[in-house]
C-alpha cells in the first residue's frame, strides 16, 4: 500500500512538472510569435538563431509532445494502482473503463455504474492517493428521498438530494471495502425503488 | 442483567459492515466520540484520546473532513483554528452506536474522560 502511495505521489509530481514545462514552452512560443508579429528588435532571441523557422518548429514540436504526454498521463491511471483495482471489480462481475482525468468507471451487472476519481496527491494534508466515489444520477421521485437517505446511512455514504447521487471519499486501504458498500447501496436502492414482481 | 436497547439485528449488522469498511484511525475516532457523547472535543484532545501522534492538523485536513462528508461526525468551527468535534447523533447507525456505548462502555468512557481531564490540566 505504501508503495502505491509513493507511485501516486511520483505521478502527481510528474504531471505538475509537465504542466510547468507546457506553460514555459507556451510562454516562449508566444513571445516569439509576438516578436515576429510586431517585427520588433526588443526581443532578439529568435534572430540569434540562423534559421528561425527551425526554432519555431522545434518549439511547436516540444509543446505538442508535452501536451500529448500530459493528456496521456492524465488519462492513464498508474499501472500498479490499476492492477490493484481492476481485477477486484472484474471478480465481482463488474466491468471497468478509464475516463478522463484519472477516473475509473465501474459498470455493475445490474446496469448501474459509479465513478472512482483518483486524486493522486493532496498538498494541503500531504496525503497520497485519495479516492472519490460517486454514483451516477439515480433519478428517483421525491417520495423516495427518505429511502435514498436511509440507504446512504446504512453504508456510511453521503446522500446528495440535489444531484441524487451517493458519494464518499476514502483512502487507499479502504477503497475495496468502500466500493463494495457503494455497490451494495446501489443494488439495495434499485431493488427498493423497482421491486421485482 | 442490563436491559437491551431497542434495536434490531439487521441494524447492528449494517453498523458492523459499514464500520469495518473504514480505516483504523476512522474507527478509533468514531468509537471514541460515541463513548464520550454528548461531549464535543477539540482536535488535540481527540488525537490524545485515540493515541495519535498529537498532530491535530493532519486530522483536521484529512480524516475528519472525510468523516464529516459521510455525515458521521459534526465539526463546529469555534475559532479559525479550533473546532468542536462530536458524533452525528442524528445518523441512525451512530445513534445505535451511542446507545451501545452508553449501555456497555462505561469502563472505556471512564478511561477517555481521564485522558480528557489530564489534557485539560496540561492545557
Amino acid at each position: 500500500m505504501d508503495n502505491l502511495k509513493h507511485i501516486a505521489k511520483r505521478e502527481y509530481i510528474t504531471l505538475k512538472g509537465l504542466e510547468l514545462l507546457i506553460f514555459s514552452l507556451a510562454i516562449i512560443f508566444s513571445l516569439f510569435l509576438i516578436q515576429n508579429y510586431l517585427d520588433s528588435n526588443m526581443i532578439q532571441i529568435a534572430s540569434i538563431v540562423k534559421n528561425p523557422l527551425l526554432l519555431y518548429g522545434l518549439l511547436l514540436f516540444s509543446l505538442s509532445l508535452s501536451c500529448i504526454v500530459f493528456i496521456w498521463r492524465a488519462y492513464h491511471i498508474p499501472s500498479p494502482i490499476r492492477r490493484n483495482l481492476v481485477p477486484f471489480f472484474n471478480d465481482l462481475g463488474c466491468s471497468t473503463k478509464n475516463t478522463f482525468p484519472h477516473t475509473l468507471k465501474i459498470f455493475l451487472p445490474s446496469h448501474q455504474s459509479f465513478k472512482i476519481k483518483i486524486k493522486l496527491y493532496q498538498r494541503t494534508s500531504n496525503e497520497s492517493c485519495l479516492f472519490y466515489l460517486e454514483s451516477d444520477r439515480l433519478f428517483f421521485p421525491s417520495s423516495k428521498q427518505e429511502l435514498f437517505k436511509k440507504v446512504a446511512e446504512n453504508y456510511f455514504l453521503n446522500s446528495n438530494l440535489h444531484t441524487q447521487k451517493f458519494t464518499t471519499t476514502c483512502e487507499l486501504e479502504e477503497i475495496h471495502t468502500r466500493s463494495l458498500l457503494m455497490i451494495r447501496a446501489l443494488e439495495d436502492f434499485s431493488r427498493e425503488v423497482s421491486p421485482i414482481k | 442483567m442490563m436491559p437491551m436497547p431497542d434495536m434490531n439485528t439487521r441494524d447492528v449488522y449494517q453498523l458492523l459492515l459499514a464500520f469495518s469498511s473504514y480505516s483504523e484511525i476512522k474507527r478509533k475516532i468514531i468509537l471514541c466520540l460515541a463513548h464520550i457523547y454528548p461531549q464535543a472535543v477539540s482536535g488535540t484532545q481527540l488525537s490524545r484520546m485515540i493515541g495519535y501522534s498529537g498532530k491535530a492538523r493532519t486530522l483536521y485536513r484529512g480524516v475528519l473532513d472525510r468523516l464529516k462528508n459521510d455525515n458521521i461526525i459534526l465539526l463546529d468551527k469555534l475559532t479559525p483554528k479550533l473546532y468542536a468535534i462530536r458524533i452525528n447523533h442524528n445518523h441512525r447507525l451512530m445513534k445505535l452506536l451511542i446507545e451501545l456505548s452508553q449501555m456497555y462502555g462505561s469502563d472505556l468512557k471512564e478511561k477517555f474522560s481521564k485522558i480528557l481531564e489530564q489534557e485539560s490540566q496540561n492545557g
